[in-house]
């Protein structure tokens, strides 16, 4: 899933570690993160895509799954976005900390705010839940991400790190893509366990 | 040159107030064909209430003049309609004019001579869809904007008249244009209107990007002047037509003749009978050879505007005067940014 994630006032240096943490997160829980560069470049999208959706006459917009702003400070760019997420039905995160004007702006939809806007308060010990709550909006199950940030202590004998050490050698490959790439395989074939995963979802 | 998105100008956001003229354009595309245009002026506030992202961005308050299935927007409409801008033009921080594509053009164009010198953006947008348009072309249509249409090109429309240049522009997909040198795109382009580069004010990514020359206003007090001459003719002409169709349009006794070259050159028999008809009435010829001017002198020649511009510019220059060497002086000098590089 592509998410576009807003970063308003980028250029101000206090900004830059908050949005990095924030970007790092939603990495982590499974999204492509698409941001704007302060050069008014886009990260995360190839140049070939946008110049063809520019031609289209689409917005890119249309293109990314969701949405995720940091919504504290008031920003003319805050309210486009939303009218435009409200629309397209798009999965939106509005962060916020103390002070922050969303909760007015989005009143002003003179409705219930829609089930697939998540407005949250935002602190670094919460961070992670709030983006695992985002998550689930797009259907995604946060305990089934792919993205490898796990630790996983694994002791192993002497025979089988000979083997994996003569495995990778002259590939691009770690010892732990080998066994991430095999584990993978091993997911795929089981039948059993992909039928747990439908009867998961359906529940 | 640099490209400033809106978000880095402004820091903070009082709530925008947004005046949104109605001339039509305003067919939904939906599910649902209930109220999704204006017909009427009671159709005004059911179909604003489809439109609740609108209120996210500013506080827009519709004037209706013209519905769907009503006459073609005219002049008389457009003065109106320039009558409300120049009206509240301190009470709103923009204007956005919903109108039916076919006749967008002249509008724009008669918007950007009357109302000079504009303190606040103006923007035109609209639907492309016509209204009653049936169940399978409406799925066509659907699929094709993705159930977008005209209320994506209102929530940019709104976004340009809060923030955008002050001056009058066209909004469709994601390409911000000068009215008054815009081209209307063939088919149902969702860009239906492109113009030379540098009159492409902005476009759209995931945010309008204006590009920072545009955003400067005019230091010169604003201005509503909509003095028209509305009896004036247009003639399509082709090389082979005889100028017999110069002589029936003329006994129609309008009171200026727009003669638009359908091809690069005319033949001599039409030039013979152009020289003669601007003895007794105010003509001009439009062309997008540039080098028939110098071929012929003596004739009024415009290859230096788009057509639509042309023909309003005329009209609003026979509103203020009929001496033709004052007409000429008026459609040379640039009143709106409406003369092309190239001139």
């Amino acid at each position: 899933m592509r998410v576009y994630f807003f970063r308003p006032e980028i250029n101000q240096e206090k900004n830059r570690p908050v949005y990095q943490n924030i970007a790092k997160k939603l990495e982590a829980a499974g999204l492509m993160v698409i941001t704007k560069e302060e050069d008014d470049s886009i990260f995360g999208m190839e140049e070939r895509e946008i110049a063809r959706i520019q031609a289209s006459g689409e917005s890119v917009l249309n293109y990314v799954d969701g949405i995720v702003m940091e919504t504290t400070a008031d920003n003319p760019e805050i309210g486009y976005l939303l009218a435009h997420a409200v629309l397209q039905k798009k999965p939106t995160l509005c962060l916020y900390q103390k002070g922050s004007l969303i909760k007015k702006t989005l009143g002003r939809l003179g409705q219930k705010i829609p089930d697939f806007i998540k407005v949250m308060p935002y602190q670094e010990e919460e961070l992670e839940k709030t983006i695992a709550e985002y998550v689930q909006l797009f259907g995604m199950d946060p305990e089934l991400s792919e993205v490898p940030n796990i630790k996983f202590t694994l002791r192993i004998s002497k025979k089988i790190s000979h083997f994996l050490h003569w495995k990778i050698n002259n590939t691009k490959k770690t010892k732990a893509d080998f066994l991430r790439e095999l584990i993978e395989e091993i997911i795929k074939k089981d039948e059993k366990y992909q039928k747990y995963l439908i009867q998961r979802k359906k529940n | 040159m640099f490209l400033v998105s809106l978000y880095l100008n402004t820091m903070s956001t009082p709530r925008k107030k947004i005046a949104l003229i109605i001339l039509g354009g305003t067919v939904l595309i939906e599910d649902s064909p209930e109220k999704n245009a204006v017909i009427t002026g009671r159709d005004v506030t059911p179909w604003l209430n489809k439109i609740p992202e609108v209120n996210i961005i500013a506080e827009v308050e519709p004037f209706f003049i013209l519905g769907e299935k009503e006459t073609e927007v005219n002049i008389d409409h457009w003065i109106k309609a320039g009558k409300i801008v120049a009206n509240h033009i301190r009470e709103f921080d923009g204007f956005i004019v919903a109108h039916h594509t076919s006749s967008l053009l002249y509008g724009a164009c008669a918007f950007s001579f009357m109302l000079q010198n504009l303190p606040k953006p103006v923007v035109f947008t609209g639907s492309q869809i016509p209204v009653n348009l049936g169940q399978e072309a409406n799925k066509k249509l659907f699929k094709k904007y993705k159930g977008l249409g005209i209320k994506a090109n209102l929530i940019n429309a709104i976004q340009v008249a809060s923030h955008g240049p002050a001056e009058v522009s066209i909004i469709f997909g994601n390409k911000l244009v000068r009215a008054n040198q815009a081209i209307k795109e063939k088919g149902l382009n969702i860009n239906l209107f492109d113009a030379p580069a540098p009159a492409v004010l902005g476009n759209i990514d995931f945010g309008i990007k204006i590009e920072d020359q545009n955003i400067k206003k005019a230091r010169v007090p604003f201005a509503f002047k909509p003095d028209f001459e509305k009896k004036v003719s247009v003639v399509s002409l082709y090389q082979e037509e005889s100028s017999d169709l110069l002589e029936w349009v003329t006994n129609k006794k309008p009171k200026g003749l727009v003669i638009q070259m359908q091809q690069s050159s005319l033949s001599q028999s039409q030039i013979k009978k152009i020289t003669e008809l601007q003895k007794s009435i105010a003509l001009v010829v439009h062309t997008t050879n540039p080098f028939i001017k110098k071929e012929r002198p003596n004739l009024l020649i415009v290859d230096y505007m788009t057509p639509e511009a042309t023909l309003m510019k005329f009209m609003w220059a026979l509103g203020r005067t009929k001496n033709m060497k004052e007409i000429k002086k008026i459609l040379e000098q640039g009143i709106a940014k409406e003369i092309g590089e190239e001139a």
